[in-house]
């Protein structure tokens, strides 16, 4: 089967780097005439806010604008009402004086919530930023303020971050629940359930990764925040990379190859969990058989006669652990006779 | 407050670990409301600890492996959590330990300073028990053999003589009882500093080792085949570093990654039991390949830039390169009988390949109630590893082949790119629609295809934000087609060239999600989900037909009050999928016509023949639920947990000679009778799995704590070919298999555990 990969011509490459450029200058254009509109206080939040972040997301809304004579006021002023407040936040991250990257070394409440001299006059009529009221734009807007490096980098335009959710989808900053990561659940699992629950499902299953006995997170393979490689994968730049990460004996490279393991670990397992051994995608040998059709034994029923006990030896490619328990080096194998994987 | 501060001192110093990670039928659970309640300590020094240990019983019927699987509930005293947390001058120090002196021990110990500095080191245990009963003829320590396993000669003299003696002498004392598994030892060290304000360095190492031993294939032929045991004994070692920069609008960062393995057993040689002599034949010895040792290196880098008016361009390149360490290639055979074979064409492999990927994407906001994203992925592993061509081959260690023509190696490679563009239109607050294309073409060597190509239309609508309920849907449509089919490769290797394979075969994929929150009092929550899909592939003769799923879910959250909790879910699964076969002998017409209908009086060869075909319809359901209770801090004394969930596995396989109706291709030809006989279709295949777990704990004070755990895990399984019903211990006058199985449990465990915090 001998093959050469076809390229795309290089001029092809250009005419999309090309046709990016040119959408990034139509959006910049277009944005110039909607940045006046968009200068103008809203009337609905007169109350201040922080200023759009550098870095923040593009995508986010301005977050709505300070009136005009809206000062900060200090974090004593606000706890004088809003004292429960102090619960999530002292103690916590966002409140350490000695990072000046914090709220807390900042302008403390008034850092996220925005300036709140009016509010504090009139809180009915000057309320101000409500993240649970917010649009998820606005909410990203202000976080991604700060939460702009290391995993947080590619939050724009991530997955999660185009099916509308927001920080607060998975985080609190003044109830959160869990340990780390100010979760608005006890565990990842709780959170990422709310979506998830498939996922979370294939968990609990016979043949799963150490996710329930607490060794392994959602996070452990995952960027839930935008990640270069493909389904918010954490680490590499193929799915096959981020399973070698751990399973390196698998990644060769071999003298004989199985195409189908090179190009992806999910065309046979599935990494959330199985009901079938090894987290594969259904029972061997009719997994296998989905692709091996040719002559002779990949082609054959395997139906209850070959089980026994009628018969006197029940085949070995049914039970136990049938196909690989030959083809054993199913990943790949270095033997000069390796062909078929069976040495 | 120091409740929060222990909290998040614990969590600063333990980033890296997943110790709290708690789920249902984790480790017990120690609520958060338990930990000490102080007054506001605001930046003083402060010292916190935690220690719950104990004694704890284990009672299993059937093999417990499967219960423990991944952890160690070995009866007797135990240390199930320590934690100490140190606070002085802004620096945060700490000691957390999970498990300790067990097989799954986990122990972490950091520093940080926020916004500085965070520097940790990891020692994890991470143990895979496959089975306490596996039993087998091999000699000696089975698990560490150093890539070597014998069998004493009289029983390989017997097996010899008469292949039936096998079954009969498959006991002890020839054959011993051994436990298989692995155990993986982490040591883990990273630092983060805070150079600048603007500039970070992120470092981490890590040594895996890797120990023990998997079962593992080693076949004489059809009709003598042995399990054996392939030893793990795996290093690797990673080190990976990044340079970040962000200032202003701008985001540079560069980083490296190395991975380096190392299997100390790249062969593994076993003998046979049903053979003692060597001939130019048969093989009293096997030896087999086994993962090699490699290198991989990475360098990356990512610029992100924010542009004018919402608008953001981000870039990031990456390359790498994949490497053998250049170990031998083993000979053709350890029969020593076997002559007459020739050198090979080179002594190593030369394994490389190297990698480049890139992603490309731009998200802009032109309009207030506009957006759109783009991202463009490349992807491309170049396999350089030279052919390896051979005209002979030696199957299982026996005969000698002497191949014509001669084969090659086929070193894989692809080549990918990925388009995802999406436009959204927010029409009301919180509610967005959405609508994107797809594209991804993937080329690769050495496969049917030069390449295919997949092109996708989606929609999206999601509403959130909402006091009463958020909504998200999607729509999702692909087409996948090949180009530069070649079918001549297929009848090459002898397969039937109408298969496809399913992970490049053209398709239409039809995928449709939903999820709904309902909240119609502030205390409780409806959740419903449904996800339907369907692949159709078009053009599989043979091979994957089409492929079915559907997943359903709904539960409820209630918080009638502060600190009770009742959740509950079920879901449900259906995977369903339609493979397309034709049994048959190998395509050499002789006496028979390679077409069919064949011409008057001959008779159609089987592989040309349809009345051969048969399909397999495979359905399999998951029922899953999950129920859960908390009653916490009661009365400042009581927390009690109460967990339930279950999975019932069903799936069915069966078999169907001749067209499927309704699942044929367009232009198929139908309507052959089948002159397979009927087959006997197998069992289904069952499996249960139910778990209630309860933590009880009684506070006496505020330090002091007395815990009762109880978990309780069922397992049951019939399973045509894993369970020790159907095949018995899997010896037979052919197979010598080491009894790897599903087992039925059940299984409990109880703890008292006493709770100290300071």
């Amino acid at each position: 089967m001998g093959r050469k990969i076809r390229k795309i011509d290089p001029k092809a490459w250009l005419a999309c780097g090309l046709a990016l450029w040119l959408a990034a200058l139509i959006g910049v254009r277009a944005n110039a005439a909607s940045a006046v509109e968009q200068a103008a206080p809203s009337e609905k939040k007169p109350a201040a806010a922080p200023k759009a972040p550098q870095g923040s997301s593009p995508s986010a809304q301005t977050p709505p604008q300070a009136g005009a004579a809206a000062k900060t006021v200090g974090e004593d002023t606000c706890l004088t009402c809003h004292d429960d407040k102090k619960r999530g936040y002292e103690g916590s991250p966002h409140s350490v004086k000695s990072d000046e990257r914090t709220p807390g070394a900042k302008l403390g409440c008034e850092t996220c919530h925005g300036p709140g001299s009016k509010h504090a006059d009139d809180p009915a009529a000057n309320p101000l930023i409500r993240f649970s009221k917010e649009k998820p734009a606005t909410v990203n807007a202000v976080c991604t303020t700060c939460h702009n490096r290391g995993d947080h980098a590619l939050w724009e335009g991530s997955q999660h971050e185009n099916r509308n959710l927001s920080c607060i989808s998975c985080h609190s900053v003044h109830n959160y629940k869990s340990a780390q990561k100010q979760l608005k659940g006890e565990s990842q699992r709780d959170v990422c359930i709310t979506c998830h629950r498939d996922k979370i499902a294939k968990l609990d299953r016979s043949g799963h990764m150490p996710v329930r006995e607490g060794k392994m997170e959602c996070t452990t393979c995952h960027n839930v925040h935008g990640a270069t490689n493909v389904r918010l994968l954490r680490k590499g730049d193929s799915i096959s990379e981020l399973c070698t990460s751990c399973h390196a004996d698998k990644r060769g490279p071999f003298l004989w190859e199985h195409p189908p393991v090179r190009d992806g670990c999910t065309t046979c397992h599935d990494p959330h969990g199985s009901s079938n051994e090894r987290m594969l995608i259904t029972k061997p040998p009719l997994l296998c058989q989905r692709c091996h059709v040719s002559t002779r034994h990949p082609s054959t029923i395997y139906d209850s006669v070959l089980l026994g006990p009628t018969t006197p030896a029940p085949s070995v490619r049914v039970y136990g652990r049938s196909c690989v328990t030959c083809h054993a080096a199913i990943h790949g194998s270095n033997h000069p006779s390796g062909q078929r994987f069976i040495r | 407050m120091r409740t929060r501060t222990f909290i998040v001192a614990a969590a600063l110093l333990l980033a890296p670990a997943t110790i709290w990670a708690q789920v249902p039928g984790s480790p017990p659970h120690i609520p958060p409301t338990i930990v000490p309640q102080g007054p506001s300590t605001g930046t003083s020094p402060f010292s916190v600890g935690f220690l719950d240990f104990g004694i704890r019983n284990t009672t299993a019927d059937g093999d417990a492996t499967r219960y423990e699987r991944y952890r160690d509930l070995r009866d007797g005293l135990f240390l199930e959590s320590a934690l100490i947390a140190v606070n002085q001058n802004d620096w945060n120090f700490g000691f957390a330990g999970s498990h300790m002196g067990m097989k799954d021990q986990r122990m972490i110990v950091g520093g940080s300073n926020q916004g500085r500095i965070k520097g940790w080191f990891m020692w994890d245990q991470i143990p895979m028990l496959l089975s306490r009963t596996t039993q087998t003829f091999f000699e000696g320590d089975v698990i560490n053999n150093n890539g070597v396993l014998r069998i004493a000669d009289p029983i390989q003299q017997q097996g010899q003589a008469n292949a039936n003696n096998i079954p009969l002498l498959f006991a002890p004392p020839n054959t011993q009882v051994f436990s298989i598994g692995t155990e993986r030892h982490i040591a883990e060290s990273g630092v983060s500093l805070h150079l600048t304000k603007d500039t970070e360095f992120r470092g981490l190492f890590r040594n895996t080792a890797k120990t023990g031993g998997i079962p593992y294939g080693g076949s004489f032929g059809h009709s003598q085949l042995v399990e054996t045991i392939a030893p793990v004994e795996h290093t690797t070692r990673d080190a990976e570093a990044s340079l970040e920069y962000v200032h202003d609008r701008y985001l540079f960062r560069a980083g490296y990654v190395g991975s380096f393995f190392t299997n100390d057993n790249t062969t593994l040689t076993f003998d046979n039991p049903f053979r003692l002599q060597d001939t130019t034949s048969a093989s009293s010895r096997g030896r087999s390949s086994l993962p090699p040792s490699s290198t991989f290196f990475s360098v990356n880098g990512m610029a992100s830039m924010r542009l004018p008016g919402h608008s953001r361009v981000t870039g990031y390149i990456s390359s790498g390169l994949l490497e053998d360490a250049g170990d031998p290639i083993m000979p053709q055979t350890v029969n020593t009988a076997v002559v007459g074979i020739n050198p090979l064409p080179r002594t190593t492999v030369d394994g490389k390949a190297r990698t480049l990927a890139s992603t490309v994407t731009f998200t802009s906001r032109p309009l207030t109630k506009v957006d759109f994203n783009a991202r463009f992925r490349s992807y491309d592993y170049d396999n350089q590893t030279p052919v390896f061509i051979t005209s002979q081959r030696v199957s299982y260690d026996n005969a000698v082949s002497n191949l014509n023509p001669a084969i090659e190696t086929e070193p894989f490679g692809v080549s990918r790119q990925i388009f995802d563009g999406q436009a959204r239109y927010l029409w009301r607050p919180g509610t967005n629609i959405g609508v994107g294309y797809l594209f991804q073409r993937e080329a690769r060597s050495h496969r049917i295809y030069e390449d295919v190509t997949d092109n996708g239309v989606y929609a999206t609508f999601d509403t959130v934000g909402n006091q009463w309920f958020t909504v998200r849907t999607r729509y999702e449509f692909t087409v996948r087609r090949g180009n530069g089919l070649d079918e001549t490769l297929l009848s090459e290797v002898g397969e039937q060239t109408g298969m496809r394979h399913m992970d490049l075969a053209p398709r239409d994929r039809n995928r449709i999600t939903v999820i709904g929150v309902l909240t119609p009092m502030e205390n409780v929550a409806f959740n419903v989900s449904a996800t339907a899909g369907k692949d159709d592939y078009l053009q599989s003769q043979f091979g994957l037909r089409d492929n079915n799923h559907q997943v359903y879910s709904a539960g409820i959250d209630w918080t009638p009050r502060e600190h009770v909790a009742f959740s509950a879910s079920y879901s449900f699964e259906d995977y369903a999928a339609l493979s397309r076969s034709r049994q048959a002998n190998p395509d050499t017409p002789t006496g028979c016509a390679n077409t069919y209908p064949p011409p008057a009086g001959k008779v159609a060869c089987q592989f040309y023949d349809p009345s051969r075909d048969w399909s397999v319809d495979t359905d399999e359901f998951v029922h899953s639920f999950i129920l859960n209770a908390d009653f916490l801090n009661i009365k400042n004394r009581f927390d009690l947990r109460v967990a339930y969930d279950s999975n019932r596995y069903s799936g069915t396989y069966h078999y169907i000679t001749g067209s499927v109706p309704d699942r044929t291709l367009p232009d198929e030809v139908t309507g052959v009778p089948s002159t397979l006989p009927d087959p006997v279709q197998l069992p289904d295949v069952h499996s249960n799995l139910d778990r209630l777990t309860a933590d009880f704990v009684y506070n006496f004070n505020r330090r002091v704590g007395l815990g009762v755990s109880y978990w309780f895990e069922k397992y049951g399984v019939q399973d045509f070919a894993l369970d020790a019903e159907s095949v018995g211990n899997g010896v037979t006058n052919q197979a010598v298999l080491l009894g790897y199985m599903y087992t039925p449990y059940t299984a409990q465990t109880g703890w008292l555990r006493l709770i100290v915090r300071w």
